[in-house]
């Protein structure tokens, strides 16, 4: 027995113990994912915090996950993120020229940084919701193929493909940006 | 980040690379954040958990007593709201108050003064002769009202128990009330009303002096029963107040004499059919069954007064009112009634004018 299925078992007895061990091994990294692509700290606490309430929920209920507690809290994280850009829908890109006034050269730094963060995260979103989970999970998070695959539902063989396609996306929208 | 990834990174093209790099950094979050987020998960988890351990345990009970007629009556009362079960309930509250009041009336026509239901019988009672229409059918209402008073002393008497002063009262008041109405009468009337009064004193008073008599030689030393004598005293009254042409000819036995009554009834030859009658015996000249116009007996006709009689279980015996009136199928016929009020007594045989009295019997009127 895997230690998050050992996990996932005292969970559903409600233990307390297991429970704080679960968010303090998984919420870290959902966190970290939830921002990626949200770009917002705040929005990134909200949703996971409603992760791991909807995992709660899923535990009353008598439903959850069975076997991939970090697969599971991944893809209700997506969907939450997913469920969140539709209720918010995207506002167009401020041009900074226009919203930063001057600043000095530090400043300015800093600014740069956070534009390209910007088109990088613009450029990412872009890509098919799937493409965006595997970059994320598979070059941010450090995940390996088979947990990449673990969460995605769906074999090692189909994640690589999906990753060599999400890389060829990628490029070619940031291509694209350049050149516009 | 692993082996793997590096080599997968090495052939990615730079432009990847760079917007991988860019997105990496993500801002920490302080340790005061996280601590209050996962005590805020763990609180949700305890309040799950008890709320969980509730329903559960409330399951469990209602697994367990479902099966049980209460809990799926309390589950109909409580929490069925379609449009059948509201209809049934609807159905099952009236049925519920028709059938409390039903047994309500009921149990309060057979109480005795004293009881609970006492004060009801008395109002329904006033109802009654409120309701009643013309002179004659409130005559008959009263008069059957102090048949009431009569049985319920008798009953009393025989239970050992004293005739309250509020019954021999309202006996008075009933009584004159039957007796000023009788006058206006003039012993006639649609259905004979004055005939009826007359022989429904004689009877009561023969019984109500039988019974006193009776009760006299049981208990031996006891003295008269202050409330009996009374009554006994109002319907003597009330006799002798109703002068020869108010009273019928059968109480007064016109051409044959005036009627035996008082101590004199219990010597009457008891009817037939009675189980203390002799084989062969016939009723005397007086005593014959005397069918009404219509040819039925007392025994037939409706009664007077939705009143029922009570019923004391008691059966006929040779202390039972000998019936001098009806002859067979009386209201003193072995398992219908106790006799306390007998049926009257039958018209002066061939003389008799009119009707006979609507003599009523507890049989006869339960």
């Amino acid at each position: 027995m895997g230690q998050g299925t050992r996990l996932l078992d005292e969970a559903r007895r409600w233990d307390e113990t297991a429970l704080a061990e679960i968010y303090d091994c998984y919420a870290p990294a959902i966190y970290r994912y939830v921002y990626r692509k949200t770009g917002d700290r705040d929005t990134a606490q909200d949703l996971t915090a409603a992760t791991f309430q909807r995992f709660l929920e899923a535990l009353r209920r008598g439903a959850g996950p069975r076997d991939h507690l970090s697969g599971w809290l991944f893809r209700v994280a997506h969907n939450l993120v997913a469920d969140h850009y539709r209720k918010q829908p995207d506002e167009p890109p401020i041009a900074l020229d226009d919203a930063m006034p001057t600043v000095p050269a530090v400043q300015a730094e800093t600014a740069a940084r956070k534009d390209r963060v910007e088109r990088a995260r613009t450029a990412l979103k872009q890509l098919t919701p799937l493409q965006q989970q595997v970059l994320l999970l598979r070059y941010l998070e450090g995940m390996s193929l088979r947990d990449v695959a673990a969460v995605l539902e769906r074999t090692v063989g189909s994640v690589k493909a999906l990753q060599h396609r999400a890389v060829n996306a990628l490029h070619r929208v940031l291509e694209d940006d350049d050149g516009g | 980040m692993g082996d793997s990834q590096r080599a997968v990174r090495h052939g990615m093209p730079a432009s990847v690379r760079q917007a991988l790099r860019d997105l990496r950094p993500v801002p920490k979050l302080g340790r005061d954040a996280w601590d209050a987020s996962r005590a805020s998960f763990l609180a949700q988890a305890s309040e799950m958990h008890l709320s969980a351990l509730n329903s559960t345990a409330r399951n469990d009970r209602e697994r367990e007593t479902a099966w049980m007629p209460w809990t799926a009556l309390r589950r109909f009362a409580l929490r069925d709201f379609s449009p059948m079960a509201v209809a049934l309930k609807a159905v099952l509250v009236v049925a519920l108050l028709m059938g409390g009041s039903v047994g309500t009336v009921s149990a309060a026509r057979r109480s005795l003064p004293g009881a609970l239901l006492y004060g009801f019988k008395v109002r329904l009672e006033d109802w009654e002769l409120d309701r009643a229409g013309d002179l004659e059918e409130t005559a008959l209402v009263a008069l059957s009202q102090t048949d009431e008073r009569v049985s319920e002393a008798t009953r009393l008497l025989r239970l050992g128990r004293p005739v309250p002063q509020e019954t021999a009262e309202r006996y008075s008041v009933q009584l004159e009330l039957v007796q000023s109405h009788a006058a206006e009468l003039g012993g006639v009337g649609p259905s004979g009303a004055g005939t009826q009064i007359g022989g429904a004193l004689d009877r009561q008073l023969r019984l109500m002096e039988r019974t006193v008599a009776n009760v006299a030689r049981d208990g031996e030393s006891d003295p008269v029963d202050p409330g009996a004598e009374a009554m006994i005293r109002t319907l003597r009254a009330a006799q002798s107040n109703m002068g020869p042409g108010e009273v019928p000819a059968e109480i007064g036995h016109a051409g044959n004499g005036p009627r035996p009554s008082g101590a004199e009834a219990g010597d009457e030859t008891p009817a037939e059919g009675r189980p203390d009658s002799s084989p062969g015996e016939a009723p005397g000249p007086g005593e014959e069954p005397n069918p009404g116009p219509d040819g039925s007996t007392l025994q037939d006709r409706p009664p007077v007064s939705a009143t029922p009689s009570t019923d004391d279980g008691g059966s006929p015996g040779p202390d039972s009112a000998p019936s001098p009136g009806p002859g067979p199928g009386s209201g003193d016929a072995p398992g219908h009634g106790d006799g306390d009020v007998a049926p009257g007594p039958g018209p002066g045989g061939a003389d008799d004018p009119g009707p006979g009295p609507q003599g009523r019997s507890d049989s006869g009127r339960s």
